[in-house]
């Protein structure tokens, strides 16, 4: 019983705990940052489940912070999707908290390079700051509430492109920063209009009113283009590959994984729980050749790329691509509708765990080989099978090969594509997977190639390093086995989805 | 019954857990990753074993997971699983003996044998499959756990090979992907258990699921090496030969044919398939494989090639029976998974002897070969005579059933075929015999202590063959048996399953 | 009612978010493209408070007033980090603008063609 009146409050916890713990880490300096970062972690983990079981018990729910609800104060509303992208977020951000201990770990000829201490002293705070602004992203009942996370997310996450410390890593958050701005002004102003014309803030109160009009659909754009550039959409997505390539690792991780999932998640909320009224089968067009051409575009320039960071960044901008395919499909309105909404949704959720498991291997066969040029990768299967291991599974996820979460994701985004008569995006997605099928198998086949002597495996990396890839990996694989209970869980009050649940909605 | 119960779940966890703990040893512990792959297929073929009791018994147990919202993740052991599922487990068997001696004394075992035992488990996650999607997902599974055996020389002959193999094998299950949507957002999920479409369905989508059909043979014939996708199949050659052997004449193959059986026999059904009008090109595509790929092994020097291409030709008796349908036919072209299976291993096994003892990979060196390896050559012709068809050996008694098969269905062009392709089976493979056995050899090899050398030298490598060879007599001469691969297809299958 | 004053700094607001965006868009130096941003910053506030008086009883709307005061904290930040940001620029290469910037680059450092792993992986890659 004593569950039942904690549990409300844990959501509250999950935004609380990240910006303490980020607090705490300014406040310890330079020696305390790994204990409370990989402590604030475990604790979110745990709440996070905790959201869960209240998700699964009493179904969506709001909290009123301090007792102040709607209309005068901001509410916090969790409903499966919410739950969905905690629950990511706490998962893959633990794996990588985990990771960065070893990443930063001390270095054993004792030797500190300049950027690196930068990078070792200031990552757990801006890592925990970014953390807290996605939980509040994610449980916010209040679209001015969306910006301040936003750019509490957006400002960490430039901080930590910055921590890379190389003069690449100096310009890719400097043309992060200045983006990122325009993309928070325009969506600012669009928040403007949209209260000028509802008159409300509120998520719910918003979804409510009926009739669009003129200034509702100027504000849906632009807080579609603001969202769009910060998601790194094509053909706004330039700044995301050096961003992500030239930042240390776990900060790569962080931003690939969860980050970009921050800013798609908004447009989902927005576009589907408070601009349903303005939805017209075009405006989701726009965003769904967008998102094709990110899939061809990014898949193709993935599989040209020399460096495996920057292969793997690219990578990001073709399967944010599959993400936005959620906008024609859905606003289709077909029952093919219900299915493409949780295809994109898990697909999401999957691509967060593998792409921050394939950034975690390239982090460590740059410590093995002192580099990541792809095709200098000879014998490297020999020499890290663990880790070459590790990036097939994830590999496996991004391609969308069963069995993987990427699989169940492309699925039913196929099958919302097939149900909707779309055959163009479900074309796409046929060639994009070959397409990324072609980049993981570049980084293979150099791996299986046999070198003059067989090398003795000399790798020493940090096995925190290790375990934390290979955990990601294999729950990207294990989201394609066991689907149906997390798919349950994600779709509770989802907007379309009565049928899917329950069972076959043809 | 409970039995029954654990053995749907055993025979694929015995594959997992045999890679899971083969990963984990160190390269160095031969004897052990030895027992450990022995136990798993023992295990396996106890399981098996234990579900072909059942089935004989007329119980069909089935697993149904909740997955995704349309499809459930099924498996179900039906008579037609258990044959190939059989097939599989005891070939591993073997092939794990083989592959001991084989590889003795090279590096990344364990990777070798890890993937192999992953490829296992999809082989019969594919056999198992009650439905497509499960089907599909083993399927593709199959596809990349063979990828790290067909490069694992990684040589660049190796990586390239291992590149076509993807490129071929990744289209197809792409096109099989678009296939099963399409499909399933047509006539809703369909279980291989069910009765097959409604012809209703026939009348309302007639192109659509004809072309869907189509998309799907092309899907599954890319594994299955139907002309003109066969052409991964001869370059995937340059594996080892213990990979060759095992998946690319029985376990990849062999995969591809069965999905067709399933597509043809359970997912559109038997009155389906022959009121649509789908089935005489598929007797044709089949029948032009048969000749194609007999007529290319005639011309290939290289031992391994010829093989191949032997494949690619007899792979498609499979579907030729499957297409054919009626009774017989079905029963020999099902047999053949295992018939073929049996004999085709044991050649690939003794192509992997010659090359391995005595560096011997072309055909034009093999003249007196015989002389120095004799118990291998001598496998080695009971292997050809079998897919030549002689009677009583197991490729006669496939081709006698599908030849009687297609007599009771009126379409006596299947007999042309199935004469014309055993001519030229044997004029690819009579010569290599004769000039094995009554040739010259072409470097001074020594005489008789030889036939005691190699079995004393390398037993791991000779016992194999000489089992497989032993059970194409066998198999051939007992094929009356209910136990027999030709009875278990005719009684529990064509005659039980889909009551022909 | 067209031309009210609140119309009025509403339209200007607009306006100014305009100059704005097209300075920011123009300008290359990071220092101007800073002062561009504040700009658009002080249109998009300046069109959120003439939203204040959507009732017309000339009582204003507190909400839009608190976006305003929000927005300004994270404009401040947002200038505040791009100066840094400018200032270690300037302070490795030098420059101020992205050309002059990546051409110091390819100047110094044949590897920013092909840019190698920089600084922080490779110290990283040492330790472990």
């Amino acid at each position: 019983m004593i569950l039942a009146s904690v549990l409300p409050h844990v959501v509250i916890g999950t935004v609380v705990v990240p910006f303490l713990g980020a607090g705490l880490c300014v406040l310890c300096g330079r020696r305390g940052g790994a204990v409370i970062g990989l402590g604030v972690a475990v604790v979110l983990l745990f709440l996070s489940g905790m959201v869960g079981v209240q998700l699964a018990r009493t179904g969506v729910s709001s909290y009123a912070i301090g007792g102040w609800g709607y209309p005068l104060g901001i509410d916090i509303r969790v409903d499966g999707l919410s739950f969905l992208m905690i629950m990511t977020t706490s998962f893959v951000g633990t794996a990588i908290s985990f990771y960065a201990t070893g990443y930063f770990g001390k270095s054993s000829d004792g030797d500190d390079h300049q950027g690196d201490g930068r990078a070792r002293d200031f990552f757990w705070s801006l890592w925990l700051f970014a953390w807290g602004g996605l939980n509040v992203l994610f449980v916010s009942g209040d679209i001015f509430n969306l910006y301040v996370a936003l750019e509490i997310v957006s400002f960490s996450a430039v901080a930590l492109v910055a921590l890379g410390g190389s003069v690449a890593a100096a310009v890719a958050a400097t043309r992060y920063l200045f983006l990122t701005v325009v993309a928070s002004a325009v969506y600012l102003l669009g928040v403007g209009l949209v209260y000028s014309a509802r008159g409300t803030l509120d998520l719910a109160a918003l979804g409510l009113v009926s009739h669009p009009g003129g200034i509702f659909a100027v504000a849906v754009a632009l807080i579609t283009v603001g969202l769009m550039i910060k998601s790194a959409l094509f053909p706004v997505h330039f700044w995301l590959p050096p961003a992500h390539a030239n930042a240390p690792v776990p900060v790569s991780a962080i931003l690939s994984g969860l980050v970009v999932m921050g800013a798609f998640y908004v447009l989902v909320r927005l576009w589907f729980g408070v601009f349903a009224v303005a939805l017209v089968p075009a405006a989701g067009h726009i965003l769904g050749v967008c998102g094709s051409v990110a899939i061809l575009w990014g898949s193709w320039q993935a599989f040209r790329q020399s460096r495996l960071k920057m292969m793997v960044a690219y990578s990001t901008v073709a399967q944010i691509g599959y993400m936005f395919l959620i906008f024609p499909l859905v606003a289709s309105g077909s029952v093919g509708g219900v299915f493409a909404w949780s295809g994109a949704l898990y697909l999401a959720a999957s691509h967060a765990c593998a792409k921050a498991a394939a950034f975690m291997v390239a982090g460590s066969i740059i410590r093995v080989l002192g580099h990541d040029r792809v095709d200098d990768f000879h014998g490297l299967v020999a020499r890290y099978p663990l880790g070459m291991f590790t990036f097939a599974l994830a590999g496996v996820s991004l391609i969308g090969l069963p069995p993987s979460g990427g699989f169940v994701g492309k699925w039913l985004l196929l099958k919302g594509a097939m149900l909707s008569g779309q055959w163009g995006y479900a074309l796409v997605m046929m060639v994009g997977g070959l397409l990324a099928a072609a980049y993981i198998f570049r980084v293979l086949e150099n791996g299986f190639h046999a070198v003059e002597q067989p090398v003795k495996s000399t790798v020493r990396v940090p096995w925190s390093m290790q375990v934390a890839a290979l955990i990601l990996a294999l729950t990207a694989v294990g989201l394609g086995i066991v689907a149906f209970e997390p798919l349950a869980l994600m779709n509770i009050d989802a907007p379309f989805v009565g049928g899917l649940v329950e069972g076959n909605p043809s | 019954m409970i039995w029954g119960e654990i053995s749907l779940w055993g025979i694929p966890l015995a594959s997992l857990v045999t890679a899971v703990v083969i990963f984990g040893l160190p390269d160095q512990a031969r004897r052990k990753r030895f027992a450990v792959g022995l136990t798993g297929a023992s295990v396996k073929i106890i399981f098996t074993g234990v579900l072909m009791m059942g089935v004989a018994r007329g119980v069909v147990r089935e697993l149904r997971i909740p997955f995704l919202p349309d499809f459930d993740l099924v498996f179900r052991a039906d008579a037609l699983a258990l044959l190939f599922v059989g097939l599989a487990a005891f070939l591993w068997l073997v092939t794990t003996v083989y592959a001991h001696g084989y590889f003795k004394g090279t590096f990344h075992q364990n990777r070798f044998f890890g993937f192999f035992s992953l490829c296992i488990l999809a082989t019969s996650g594919i056999a198992l499959a009650g439905n497509l999607l499960t089907l599909l997902m083993f399927y593709e599974l199959l596809t990349l756990a063979t990828y790290p055996l067909v490069v694992h020389r990684g040589t660049p002959a190796a990586l390239s090979a291992g590149r076509v193999y993807l490129i071929y094998t990744l289209l197809a299950g792409a096109v099989l992907l678009l296939a099963l949507v399409w499909l399933s957002a047509l006539t809703g999920p369909t279980d291989f258990a069910g009765p097959g479409l409604d012809s209703e369905l026939l009348k309302q989508y007639p192109v659509q699921l004809v072309v869907i059909f189509g998309l799907m043979v092309a899907g599954f014939g890319v594994k299955a090496a139907m002309v003109p996708l066969h052409g991964w199949l001869p370059l995937a050659m340059v594996a080892p030969a213990p990979v060759s052997a095992l998946l690319h004449a029985v376990a990849v193959v062999k995969a591809g044919a069965f999905g067709i059986v399933r597509v043809v026999l359970d997912i559109y059904g038997a009155e389906f398939c022959r009121q649509s009008g789908v089935l005489p090109w598929l007797a044709g595509a089949a029948a032009v494989t048969i000749l194609y790929g007999s007529l290319r092994a005639l011309f290939e020097d290289d031992l391994k090639r010829r093989l191949a291409f032997s494949t690619v030709s007899q792979v498609s008796y499979i579907i030729l029976g499957v297409a054919i349908l009626g009774s017989s036919a079905v029963a020999g072209g099902i047999v053949h998974l295992a018939h073929q299976g049996i004999m085709k291993i044991t050649l690939f096994f003794c192509a992997g002897n010659l090359g391995h003892c005595l560096g011997i990979d072309r055909v034009s060196r093999m003249s007196g070969v015989a002389r120095r390896m004799p118990w291998t050559m001598g496998a080695f012709t009971v292997g050809a005579f079998g897919m030549i068809g002689v009677p009583p050996l197991a490729g006669f008694m496939s081709k006698w059933a599908m030849g009687t098969g297609a007599l009771e269905v009126g379409q006596p062009w299947v007999i042309w075929i199935l004469l014309a392709s055993s001519v030229l089976n044997a004029g690819y493979f009579l010569p290599i015999v004769i000039s094995a056995w009554f040739g010259t050899p072409d470097e001074n090899g020594g005489s008789v202590p030889l036939a005691v050398k190699e079995w004393r030298d390398c037993w791991s490598l000779v016992a194999p063959p000489l089992i497989t060879a032993g059970l194409t007599i066998l198999m051939g001469v007992f094929a009356g048996l209910v136990f027999s691969p030709l009875g278990w297809v005719a009684r529990s299958i064509v005659f039980q399953e889909y009551g022909f | 009612m067209i031309l009210s004053v609140p119309f009025l700094y509403g339209v200007t607001g607009l306006m100014i978010f305009a100059i704005g965006l097209h300075g920011f868009i123009r300008r290359a130096h990071f220092l101007r493209k800073a002062l561009a941003f504040n700009i658009m910053s002080a249109g998009s506030f300046a069109f959120l408070v003439a939203l204040a008086n959507r009732n017309g009883d000339g009582m204003p709307d507190p909400v839009p007033h608190a976006m305003v005061l929000t927005g300004i904290v994270v404009s401040v930040s947002a200038t505040a980090f791009a100066l840094a940001l400018t200032v270690r620029l300037f302070q490795l290469t030098g420059g101020a603008d992205f050309e002059s910037v990546l051409r110091s680059q390819e100047g110094c450092s044949p590897e920013t063609e092909n840019p190698e792993i920089k600084d922080s992986d490779f110290a990283s890659g040492r330790q472990g």
